[in-house]
């Protein structure tokens, strides 16, 4: 059985509408990994928070029923982790200071993938998914944001080096292909709206999806 | 550097004693591309402090109640010993004067505003999402303000910032990745 490795931002935008249930189905086919760290951001942070609590807990329950496997990281990997994060934040120089655009969550996350041999990265969240695919484009982004930023060369080239090979998809793409083999059929009614509806719910859950992706899935999918 | 720090926490306790709300949102949206470009949790802090205060001198029914001159009075004096602290470049005791203010923040809030959820509270994720539209992760811009990242990414999720980044790799591309995988 093949590992997907998940960050915390794409369970957080499945779960907080309610298509935890969309873990049951895939774990059947797939191991679906998270790093301890993640398990930490997700459950143990949030818990005691009101506002928070429903989420973590249905997220717990994934976890209880084995729809998600939180791991260690072997030392040897945790060490990788730590190199991923610091070459990460090295390659960005703003102002004349390295620029920080990963944190340990997304770090291990990557580590995680490396120490179970998998290649698909499920991440919402946008510096690391950028910086994996398209360091030119973040660049860009960037730039038009907080002004000039000088690359670091070295660093890029090691962190594209220790992320050869990894393919990257979000909570959206989790949905379509959820939608697409049913696996959400006892909740939603097999249409183009119910689509439509449960992508722009994990959108505005922060899933960093465009409104022309949105129509680009709808057009595919339907 | 600290001259710097000390004119921009005067600069706020200066905007809420004269009762210049806007000055005070302005002056919050220059500390949290400050604090975001240099990872500065001190200025981070202060650009809440800045946002909250803004948001309360804002509303005229908080404004208006007996409750309102006492605390703003305190909160002035919190802000006041911070501005001395600093001067004397005790950053901790520093800090824990702001965090002196945002208890009496937080009181007055809930004490007076309509809404259960406080003042303090959404302006970390007012300024997380700026700090987010700089460029920092969101985790990033989560830990730098307190924000939580639940929140953070519910309220980036109805902003249009998702549709600046472009689109690096097309969605069937990604859809067949995840085919691959669970096939």
């Amino acid at each position: 059985m093949k590992s997907i490795v998940f960050d915390s931002s794409s369970i957080i935008s499945v779960s907080e509408k309610c298509f935890i249930k969309i873990f049951e189905r895939m774990s059947q086919k797939a191991e679906l990994a998270i790093p301890k760290k993640v398990e930490f951001e997700m459950i143990v942070k949030p818990y005691g928070i009101r506002q928070f609590e429903l989420n973590s807990l249905r997220i717990k329950m994934a976890l209880k029923n084995k729809w998600l496997k939180s791991i260690a990281l072997k030392p040897e990997f945790f060490q990788l982790a730590q190199r991923i994060k610091n070459t990460a934040n090295s390659s960005f120089i703003v102002r004349g200071r390295p620029f920080v655009l990963i944190q340990d969550g997304e770090s291990e996350t990557i580590a995680l993938l490396r120490q179970l041999d998998a290649r698909l990265l499920v991440i919402d969240e946008r510096n690391t998914r950028m910086l994996i695919e398209d360091i030119n484009g973040l660049k860009n982004y960037l730039e038009s944001k907080i002004g000039p930023i000088q690359l670091d060369a070295k660093s890029i080239n090691e962190f594209k080096k220790l992320t050869e090979g990894i393919k990257v998809c979000r909570s959206a793409e989790i949905i379509a292909l959820a939608f697409e083999q049913g696996f959400l059929d006892e909740e939603l009614e097999k249409s183009k709206d119910s689509l439509e509806a449960a992508l722009w719910a994990v959108k505005y859950s922060g899933c960093a999806v465009s409104d022309q992706e949105i129509k680009d899935f709808l057009r595919i999918i339907s | 550097m600290l001259k710097k720090l000390v004119g921009e926490l005067s600069g706020i306790r200066q905007s809420f004693k004269r009762e210049k709300p806007f000055k005070l949102k302005e002056l919050s949206s220059q500390l949290i591309e400050e604090a975001s470009l240099n990872n500065d949790y001190f200025k981070a802090l202060m650009a809440v402090i800045a946002y909250s205060l803004f948001k309360l001198s804002s509303k005229g029914h908080i404004r208006k109640s007996p409750k309102w001159r006492p605390a703003q009075d305190e909160i002035i004096a919190h802000l006041d010993n911070a501005i001395a602290l600093l001067g004397e470049k005790k950053f901790n005791e520093a800090e824990q004067e702001l965090h002196n203010a945002v208890d009496k923040i937080s009181r007055i809030d809930s004490e007076i505003s309509n809404y259960a959820k406080g003042i303090f509270e959404k302006a970390k994720t007012k300024m997380a999402s700026s700090a987010y539209s700089f460029g920092l992760s969101l985790g990033q811009a989560a830990y730098l303000t307190g924000a939580d990242r639940k929140e953070l990414m519910n309220y980036i999720g109805i902003t249009k910032m998702h549709e600046e980044a472009g689109v690096s790799i097309g969605i069937s591309e990604r859809l067949n990745s995840l085919r691959e995988e669970i096939s």
